[in-house]
């Protein structure tokens, strides 16, 4: 897949993170251990390119606790076409898979 | 109620927040704000809560907020944005302007600020330039004798009504060297011709009847024939240039044409005649030797008061025509090298944009037909625009082959030669006509509306089915304003090019950024 054959590693690892459960920034700089710097303007891309989806927390159940809102991420068919793609690419990529995340946060 | 050690962490977090927030377009900024106190808040509130706040914790935090400047450079100046915007800027009218007014500077502070075009507007150097006339022989001036002429001249001034004097000069190339020049052995270092430079035998009385004096020693005078015939006059250049400005360049002896000759006198810089490359002045020889040949040969007339110089040809030409085997002597009056430049390239710019538009004219005309539905502002501004385009890249093209022919001639023969006023007159001709023609290119491959220069050129039809080449290219302007088809040949695929214009309901599709890079 043209696509897929375009991610960069980094990409590769940041979805596979997202698709593992892992679905907020500060998750996902935790799992990779990349810096906030790399992390979030990845995510801005693979968002402006349809890999992922970002909505934001529902707003009640984040100011019936006081705190603000987090913005969630979540892959798209296409990105979850690309993964897989990229898994394929990277045959080592699978081997730093984090494990699936047991509970995830509630979505909107 | 918040812990005052997790309202100071926040606050110095929020203060780097709204810092990098700055960067965000204001469009953008709030949500990328929440998002990013979103995150610090909760990292920061659950090293609080989890007994993990020290000084390494605080330290990834500010490093985790570091972070949101470069998220927020991406989102200003993210480099696909940055790539489009380069282009979409070298598409646009005001870069093409741009760029060849930056063409047009280069060339004017890489010539020192053209000093030949600087030169040639000054007004003639000389007293009552209006009553100046050069006589001249333009239907055989090569290689023409000038024994004759130096012997006629003072015959012809003392019978004429319409000239108060006259005086001859013959222009040549000759051989100016120091005695040390002369000595070396040649070949070692520089060939004689090396030495050869435009000069001119003139009058006695040359200097007297254009009215300028010497700046350093003097000019000649009446009885220099007899009293000082070996004398020389130098031009300011030369004196600079070759003898860097000795101050005892007066009385030095040179020798000219094989003739040992004594330097009298420096003219001012200003100074300059037909050539004004022409870098030494003398006598003309005895009149036993007078046998000599001058490349361009002529008489400097000082008309009496209200005489045209129509009446001095007329008087002169029954015994000129005589005198100087039937040539036919023509009278003009001096005019600056300004003047003749611009009737000359006037004349030649006149005669590139009728071969332009000869060749453009039914692409132009085409263009005129299809923009009936634009307003009469934007058909202002599409023919302002060319106008200026072609204005500017005339100027370039007249900078270019004034200067540069000039400087290219000094760097290969050491002067200005005779041919490089010709050789710069044509090559304007040949640079104008290729420039007009790419002003005119370049203004059908622009939007009718937004003068960008149009993109995405695809190739329409069938490959190989005509000439080896497709049927056509259709280009679209990335504002979506427009396409244009463009045949391989008119009969190709249509007659001519078509510029379709597209309303506002294609918009949507120029606006939206389908582009995959990661």
């Amino acid at each position: 897949m043209e696509v897929a054959a375009k991610i960069s590693h980094t990409s590769a690892l940041i979805l596979q993170t997202i698709g593992s459960g892992y679905v907020y920034g500060f998750d996902i700089m935790e799992i990779t251990g990349l810096p906030s710097g790399t992390i979030y303007p990845a995510l801005r891309r693979l968002e402006r390119d349809a890999l992922i989806h970002g909505n934001w927390e529902n707003k009640r159940s984040a100011f019936g606790q006081e705190r603000p809102r987090r913005r969630y991420y979540r892959l798209t068919r296409e990105g979850k076409d690309t993964l897989s793609g990229a898994l394929r690419r990277y045959p080592l990529l699978s081997q730093l898979a984090p494990a699936e995340k047991e509970t995830k946060p509630v979505r909107k | 109620m918040k812990p005052p050690s997790i309202r100071a962490l926040l606050w110095q977090c929020t203060v780097l927040l709204r810092l990098a927030s700055l960067i965000v377009p204001k469009a953008q900024r709030q949500e990328w704000y929440q998002e990013w106190y979103g995150e610090v808040w909760h990292w920061s509130h659950f090293l609080v809560e989890s007994g993990r706040l020290n000084v390494q914790t605080k330290f990834e935090l500010a490093q985790h907020c570091w972070g949101a400047f470069p998220d927020a450079t991406w989102h200003r100046f993210n480099q696909e944005k940055v790539r489009r915007s380069v282009r979409s800027t070298q598409r646009s009218p005001s870069f093409c302007l741009v760029s060849i007014v930056s063409v047009l500077v280069f060339m004017f502070v890489a010539s020192g600020f053209v000093p030949t075009i600087r030169t040639g507007f000054t007004p003639l150097p000389y007293y009552q330039p209006e009553r100046v006339a050069v006589l001249s022989f333009p239907d055989h001036y090569v290689y023409h004798p000038d024994s004759a002429l130096f012997l006629l001249v003072p015959h012809w001034s003392r019978q004429s009504k319409t000239a108060t004097a006259m005086a001859a000069y013959s222009l040549r190339f000759a051989m100016v060297q120091t005695d040390e020049e002369r000595s070396a052995v040649p070949g070692v270092l520089r060939s004689p011709d090396a030495f050869k430079i435009p000069s001119a035998r003139v009058s006695p009385n040359f200097f007297e009847i254009l009215g300028v004096k010497a700046a350093v020693g003097r000019v000649f005078r009446s009885g220099d024939q007899t009293e000082c015939p070996d004398c020389l006059v130098l031009t300011d250049k030369v004196w600079r240039e070759r003898f860097h400005r000795d101050p005892a360049i007066v009385g030095r002896r040179l020798w000219f044409s094989g003739t040992e000759s004594t330097v009298i006198g420096v003219l001012p810089p200003s100074f300059s005649f037909l050539m004004p490359e022409t870098a030494a002045w003398a006598l003309p020889p005895s009149a036993d030797d007078i046998a000599d040949i001058g490349d361009h040969i002529g008489a400097v007339l000082r008309l009496g008061p209200g005489v045209s110089a129509a009446q001095a040809e007329q008087e002169l030409r029954s015994r000129s025509s005589v005198a100087l085997d039937h040539d036919t002597p023509k009278v003009a009056m001096m005019i600056s090298r300004g003047q003749q430049a611009a009737r000359i390239y006037l004349l030649f710019a006149v005669l590139a944009l009728l071969g332009g538009l000869a060749l453009f004219s039914t692409r132009l005309a085409a263009t005129r037909v299809q923009r009936i539905k634009l307003s009469a502002r934007e058909v202002t501004r599409w023919w302002a625009f060319l106008l200026a385009k072609v204005l500017l890249a005339f100027a370039t093209c007249f900078v270019f082959a004034l200067e540069v022919c000039g400087r290219i001639s000094i760097v290969l023969t050491g002067s200005i030669q005779p041919l490089v006023g010709a050789l710069s007159t044509w090559l304007f001709l040949v640079l104008s006509m290729a420039a007009l023609s790419w002003c005119f290119y370049d203004q059908t491959r622009r939007c009718r509306v937004c003068l960008k220069r149009l993109s995405n050129e695809a190739s329409v039809g069938t490959a190989s089915y005509l000439l080896l080449d497709w049927w056509g290219t259709e280009l679209v302007c990335s504002d979506g304003h427009g396409l244009l088809h463009v045949p391989e040949m008119q009969s190709s695929w249509l007659e001519e090019e078509q510029w379709i214009h597209l309303d506002d309901s294609w918009k949507p599709l120029f606006e939206q950024d389908h582009a995959v890079t990661r």
